[in-house]
């Protein structure tokens, strides 16, 4: 019996310690580094959901900028832009195209942060970049610098935080990217040329007289519109000449109105003529967050100073006289009006940008506007009423001048007696 | 008979300390194979931690690499490019960048690509909104490891990239 208590005891004592080992392993290391391991899995999974969103939001910076520049250039270098060409060169200023190109980047790039999330059970927090820049100078865009793009975009600013229970993964992260191969700023300059030059506003003011043979204060263009759209076509072959072979241009008439106004002003050169197709000079930004305020900048930006639709009388002279001959003339003059409007697109086929539909050519386009009136435009020679004991000129009724001329006595005749 | 009683006695003792000393040479091999048997089980799944750890690393890098490496001439990210593809909505593997940059075959990037790692063992899902295009001969049932991540899709929109390799 003696003999068996020592090999009983050391089978239990190696069975006991074999349980008593695999339970301690198991509750206490196994879990310990089970826990450990956890814990990694899910910091691994954050930084990779980080990098994962990194990635994305790099993307996103990029079409969010070719959005930008895609509704820019084709709103006429910023959502909210005036005519380039109004009533004399107005073109764009470029830092009002680069704030307005930010402004739009960053808005469409919120939108894009927005979206992202992800499929494993981890909170991910966005906060948005607060601010996002266009690395470029005025100087360096009208020199031709970033005519091939070459520019950087700096989103800056932003955090990104990863949660699941206790752990936090947090990071600050800034984007940059190099906007190549596209042509917006190339474009830009080019239409800043060529608005500077202003082809088109003189070409309507020295054609002003089509209006004279008008029928009222303001109508839709008649005889005026050959006029208008010809100086039009000089502007487009102006435009198309500054370009490359890989951009081609049109014009587009939306819309021409001529009309006739009071006689006997003030004699003027072209001034401003506020009608139906005149619209302010003025260039804007319109916020991305408001989009009801683009059709208000088409206003008027002043009144006419007499009531519309009033009838110009053109007033002959009645001649009578006996056996005296009224050769008594003055100037009489009334104001010609005549404006048009064109939008003047250009594309650009060397480099595509992406779009909903795929790679497309960047479209430029560009309203000019020319709206003028001339108060002594429409000039004739009229003969001037005169009583008939008048013995001079000065005496006979004004025009929009003295008359002037003589009287002359001439022997009688049948039809002039009677 | 006293002698062939304590003979007997001396072989019960015997036997039963044979037995004790084999229930222990049992126990003790019991041991080792429980603790081999734990140690091959920890080591599998251990492997099994570590290749899956290699092959979503290496999906990652090449997702990273879709995301961040441009093509040459063209200046586009790869995923832009497959992106771009499909909006056009004609062929997926040729993009059109215009008259300077002229076409880009997206296929002829991809494939030499995927292939020096996993030859004929890829798949790549890009799902927009609209459309779904996949580049591989990897069939869906197939699929081991998937690495996954959204991509931005012009305008506002979003969709996904997925890539899986398979046995």
């Amino acid at each position: 019996m003696k003999s068996q208590i020592i090999p009983i005891s050391f089978l239990l004592l190696s069975v006991g310690l074999i349980i008593i080992g695999f339970i301690f392993y198991n509750v206490f290391y196994g879990k310990k580094y089970e826990e450990e391991i956890l814990e990694i899995k899910i910091l691994d999974a954050a930084r990779n959901v980080i990098e994962n969103a990194k990635n994305y939001l790099k993307l996103s910076l990029v079409y969010s900028s070719l959005q930008a520049m895609r509704e820019q250039a084709a709103s006429g270098g910023s959502v909210g832009a005036g005519p380039w060409i109004c009533n004399g060169p107005n073109p764009l200023p470029v830092e009002t195209s680069k704030g307005c190109l930010g402004n739009y980047t960053k808005y469409y790039l919120t939108i894009y942060g927005s979206k992202f999330n992800t499929t494993l059970p981890l909170n991910v927090y966005l906060k948005d970049f607060s601010s996002l820049i266009y690395q470029l100078d005025e100087s360096g865009v009208l020199n031709g610098l970033y005519d091939e793009g070459n520019f950087t975009v700096n989103a800056s600013d932003a955090r990104i935080s990863v949660t699941k229970d206790e752990i936090r993964v947090s990071e600050d992260f800034n984007i940059s990217e190099l906007i190549t191969k596209n042509r917006f700023w190339y474009m830009f300059r080019i239409f800043t040329e060529w608005a500077n030059e202003d082809p088109f506003s003189p070409c309507i003011c020295s054609n002003l007289g089509c209006a004279c043979s008008s029928k009222s204060e303001e109508e839709e263009c008649t005889n005026c519109k050959k006029y208008a759209d010809s100086c039009a076509e000089y502007a487009l072959k102006a435009l198309q000449k500054k370009f490359d072979e890989y951009v081609k241009c049109e014009k587009e008439n939306i819309c021409c109105m001529q009309g006739i106004g009071p006689p006997c002003l003030e004699p003027t050169d072209c001034i401003p003529w506020s009608n139906k197709c005149a619209r302010s000079c003025e260039h804007n930004c319109i916020s991305p967050y408001s989009h009801n305020s683009y059709a208000s900048s088409y206003s008027p930006f002043y009144n006419p100073t007499f009531s519309p639709n009033r009838k110009i009388s053109f007033q002959g002279s009645d001649q009578k006289g006996e056996c005296k001959e009224y050769d008594c003339k003055a100037y009489y003059w009334y104001e010609a009006r005549f404006s048009a409007a064109y939008i003047f697109t250009c594309k650009d086929y060397k480099y595509y940008v992406s779009s909903p539909n795929g790679p497309k050519p960047l479209t430029f386009s560009v309203s000019v506007y020319a709206y003028f009136r001339d108060q002594d435009r429409c000039k004739t020679l009229v003969k001037c009423e005169c009583p008939s004991s008048a013995t001079s000129c000065e005496e006979c009724t004004p025009k929009c001048t003295k008359c002037f001329g003589e009287i002359r006595e001439v022997p009688c005749t049948t039809s002039e007696s009677s | 008979m006293i002698i062939i009683e304590k003979q007997k006695s001396f072989m019960k003792a015997q036997t039963e300390e044979f037995f004790y000393l084999a229930a222990i040479i049992f126990s003790g091999i019991l041991l080792i194979v429980f603790l081999t048997y734990q140690q091959s089980t920890r080591g599998k799944e251990v492997s099994r931690a570590l290749q899956e750890r290699i092959y979503s690393e290496e999906l990652a890098n090449i997702g990273s690499m879709l995301f961040n490496s441009k093509l040459p001439f063209f200046e586009k990210y790869c995923i832009q490019a497959m992106i771009d593809g499909i909006l056009q909505g004609k062929d997926y593997s040729f993009v059109y960048y215009g008259k300077a940059l002229n076409t880009t075959n997206i296929t002829q990037i991809l494939e030499p690509l995927l292939d020096q790692s996993f030859k004929g063992r890829w798949r790549i899902e890009v799902i927009l909104p609209k459309d779904t295009q996949v580049y591989g001969e990897l069939k869906k049932e197939k699929v081991l490891y998937s690495w996954e991540n959204l991509i931005p899709v012009p305008d506002e929109n979003v969709g996904k990239i997925i890539i899986s390799i398979g046995g």
